[in-house]
């Protein structure tokens, strides 16, 4: 269920499965690099970019010990 | 700690954070928080929501003036070793003088539990000529810009804050701040470090207790 924020700012996004997906392909997409890419910048702890610092920082917990590239 | 106890502390901090910016360097801009459902992560800064997983920059400055500065906040939360609690995963705030982040002046950068052997906490400069890093550099037979270098800030504990980085923005006089800034700052930045004292008391109880008995006696 996707709650929309209200007026105050007390604000609470649980996206479905789908959409969560969704918003994981799309930051990979942002970053201008692939999955797989992105894992081996992070694990050299050197980013190509500050773009792919934030794509991972953003998905990278959730598809670090993802294999299926 | 159940998820929804800590998607209500993460709500929490999403909306003291958000209070904090918009009390003191920026205007209407709320900061959200999406539960991601894997491993109990949080995702928490502003433009989140459930299409969006990347912090979008924050334009520093209240009211109609130019926006001359961008910061982007952001940060990821899950539940503490000690379930009671919630912790900080990584985290981000970035200092940039365009909206799309091309051109950033620094990052401060934590990632709890790094594997790849550089600093959790640390900072990052982009800067494409450092005449002295290309000096002992050379002289080291290192071959690595200076904008890759992870400089060290403070360990777990003792990172640099928000507040830090809205006080250098302020003092800088890189934003007009909010005329009563200061009260703000001061009131969120004794809350975070009474957090984080209580955080190393629970990491290292016999040091903080034999402290008290010599703070007692």
């Amino acid at each position: 269920m996707t709650l929309a924020p209200d007026r105050e700012a007390n604000l609470v996004y649980s996206p479905t499965a789908v959409e969560l997906a969704s918003a994981i392909d799309s930051a990979i997409e942002r970053s201008g690099f692939s999955r797989t890419e992105l894992r081996d910048q992070a694990l050299s702890g050197r980013f190509e970019s500050f773009r792919a610092r934030m794509a991972w920082d953003a998905v990278g917990p959730m598809i670090a010990r993802d294999s299926n590239d | 700690m159940k998820q929804y106890e800590l998607l209500a502390k993460a709500q929490d901090f999403a909306s003291t954070t958000g209070g904090l910016l918009n009390a003191t360097i920026c205007d209407g801009r709320p900061i959200t928080a999406v539960n991601t459902g894997v491993d109990g992560l949080v995702r928490v800064g502003h433009g989140l929501n459930a299409k969006n997983l990347i912090a979008e920059p924050i334009p520093l400055g209240i009211g109609k003036g130019k926006t001359r500065a961008w910061l982007t906040v952001s940060y990821t939360l899950r539940a503490d070793d000690d379930p009671r609690y919630m912790a900080v995963e990584s985290s981000v705030y970035a200092l940039a003088a365009d909206e799309a982040s091309e051109h950033i002046v620094f990052h401060y950068d934590y990632e709890r539990g790094k594997r790849d052997d550089y600093p959790d906490a640390h900072l990052q400069i982009p800067l494409d000529k450092h005449r002295a890093w290309k000096r002992l550099s050379r002289a080291c037979g290192v071959d690595r810009d200076f904008a890759k270098l992870h400089l060290p800030v403070g360990g777990t504990r003792y990172r640099p804050t928000l507040e830090d980085v809205i006080r250098f923005v302020i003092r800088e006089k890189l934003v007009d701040p909010r005329p009563d800034y200061m009260s703000a700052i001061e009131r969120s930045e004794t809350e975070w470090f009474r957090h984080q004292l209580r955080a190393a008391v629970r990491r290292d109880p016999e040091t903080a207790r034999l402290a008290l008995e010599e703070f007692d006696k």
